[in-house]
């Protein structure tokens, strides 16, 4: 689908850093230097405690804010440009994590045609794009529903919708699973996973669950303003240590073969799931015999 | 005599209108004094409602809820007194901070309640120290803090009424793996040091293995079961069933099982299940 754009990526930071004004003490750096190249069609999750920047990060990729040093440039356009706005906002939509916040309409339809009726798209294709991302959320069977009394993770969906409709090319999701249950969680993770598995669409997903970010094809962590990690998620959780020293997790599967490996037991590192794990265990307990 | 009890617990939403809904029904449970009780159920399952009866909040549509033994509801004097001894602490607490400083904030319980200054303001610092916020950050505006620090300074505020008993619900919701693991240990803490009652609902069956000592299980707006992390940690396909899930760890423990190595099934924290593995390899085990 992305014939002519498979050598260039889609999403490019170059040398990019970026402050907040503070209070009292000047400003204060939450990015420096960043180089990133995210090709189309890629998986990204972002890992990072609160504050390494991950969320400025994620804002800098729709112009919402535009970088003081260096340059983001998206689908080969510069959000520093003031005319290229509209467009770039419609090559990257954004999914935030309050599902209350981000809902505008008072009936699940309206609101996801809002993106659409904004671009000035026609009304015949209008129904037709909001009926076919409703379908590919799952949430067709509540187009005529109030959204207020969604569960949190319809809701999100229902956001999604929203960008699908717009037609762009790269969603960004800002903890889109953060305030949900289990439930809802998977409900939105395997969604977004099926979007970009189906249609090729660009996916940088921000999270604190690890078990989500195992499903990714490429991982990156985050710290003080700067990429630490970036990997296939074996490698990103073979290194425990790193990761626990920027204050976030790893699946208990890779931190029981972790420790069990300091301990002397020849394990491999890496492991990302329980079956994984187990059959490393096994092989090893079957050497030892 | 248990601190906390209910019998046949009932709260019917919307009575008298077409859309009337048993957000709990017919529940009896008994938490005991110094008690780290969990409780785990599904979105819409009705653990908020249940836990805002335990202090009062919510007037049951039948049954009855004792502290100490006394029906709480049996006059208005009662049910001020639940308010105070009971403490809970609301999901997103920190979007309820409101006063100009932090200190003012934490001090609004025992304000309320009465007290001296002077007792308020040992209040304040020790709940302050309890959730691990510097003294300097007392006088700052509670909107100035961080989304971790804030959090924390809203439980310090239910802290600092010294309720016997504690309840939260999701306090780590929405939180980094640090700033989980930190409220985790400092209501560990708090509960070592106070010997009060702590009920936790969480939607982290990881969590909920790692602190707790007793599970009650809300499902559908009944108590579906309660017992030991044991007792509904082996119980993987009725969780599954409800949208829960055992941890990750109890799956790898699972499978070795299932392949005939012989290490124990009934693994539920990364801690267990380390040892336990140290063991079969014939490692020193650390205590």
């Amino acid at each position: 689908m992305q014939d002519s754009n498979i050598k260039n990526p889609i999403i490019e930071f170059v040398d990019v850093s970026f402050s907040y004004e503070a209070e009292d003490d000047g400003t204060q750096k939450v990015l420096d230097k960043i180089n990133l190249s995210i090709k189309p069609g890629e998986f990204i999750c972002i890992l990072g405690h609160n504050g390494s920047g991950k969320s400025t990060l994620a804002k800098l990729t729709n112009a919402i804010y535009v970088p003081q040093k260096g340059r983001v440039v998206v689908d080969g356009k510069d959000t520093a440009d003031e005319n290229l706005v509209n467009d770039i906002r419609q090559t990257v939509g954004m999914v935030f994590q309050n599902p209350d916040n981000q809902i505008v309409a008072t009936i699940v339809e309206d609101d996801v045609a809002f993106g659409p009726e904004n671009l000035g798209v026609a009304p015949e294709e209008i129904r037709q794009r909001v009926d076919k991302a409703l379908k590919d959320v799952g949430m067709y069977d509540y187009r005529h529903h109030e959204p207020h009394k969604l569960s949190g993770g319809q809701k999100q969906r229902i956001a999604i919708a929203g960008i699908l409709a717009m037609q762009t090319k790269c969603m960004v999701l800002d903890e889109p699973t953060a305030m949900l249950d289990p439930v809802g969680r998977a409900e939105v993770f395997e969604t977004v996973m099926r979007l970009n598995k189906d249609f090729g669409i660009t996916v940088i997903f921000i999270t604190h669950f690890m078990e989500e970010a195992v499903k990714a094809e490429r991982v990156l962590v985050m710290d003080d303003g700067k990429i630490v990690q970036d990997g296939s998620p074996r490698e990103v959780f073979s290194d425990v240590q790193k990761i626990k020293s920027v204050g976030l997790d790893v699946p208990q599967a890779s931190e029981l073969c972790y420790r069990l490996r300091k301990a002397g037991i020849d394990l491999p590192p890496g492991m990302l799931d329980e079956e994984e794990c187990a059959n490393a265990i096994i092989k090893a307990a079957e050497d030892i015999s | 005599m248990p601190i906390i009890s209910t019998s046949g617990l009932t709260h019917v939403y919307g009575e008298n209108t077409p859309f009337k809904v048993a957000a709990i029904n017919d529940i009896s449970i008994e938490i005991g004094k110094g008690e780290f009780v969990g409780i785990i159920g599904h979105t819409g399952s009705g653990k908020s409602t249940l836990i805002q009866h335990l202090n009062g909040i919510l007037k049951p549509s039948a049954g009855k809820v004792f502290l100490e033994g006394k029906d709480i509801w049996e006059n208005k004097k009662s049910v001020r007194q639940a308010r105070f001894k009971v403490g809970l602490c609301f999901q997103y607490p920190e979007y309820q901070l409101f006063e100009e400083s932090v200190y003012k904030d934490i001090a609004f319980g025992p304000k309320n309640m009465g007290l001296s200054e002077k007792e308020i303001d040992k209040r304040v610092v020790q709940a302050a120290e309890y959730v691990g916020l510097a003294a300097s950050l007392l006088e700052k505006s509670p909107f100035d803090l961080s989304g971790g620090e804030k959090r924390r300074a809203a439980i310090a505020g239910v802290m600092a009424m010294q309720p016997a008993v504690l309840i939260l619900d999701e306090p780590t919701a929405g939180l980094d793996p640090r700033g989980r693991d930190k409220i985790l240990n400092l209501i560990k803490d708090y509960r070592e040091s106070t010997g009060s009652t702590v009920v936790l609902v969480s939607h982290s069956m990881e969590d909920v293995a790692k602190y707790v000592q007793r599970v009650l299980v809300v499902r559908n707006s009944r108590l579906e079961m309660q017992g030991s992390i044991k007792d509904i940690y082996s119980k993987g396909e009725l969780l599954k069933d409800m949208g829960l899930d055992v941890p990750q760890i109890t799956k790898v423990f699972e499978i070795l099982q299932g392949k005939g190595l012989d290490v124990r099934g009934d693994i539920f924290t990364l801690e267990e299940g380390f040892n336990e593995l140290l063991k079969f390899f014939g490692k020193e085990v650390s205590v």
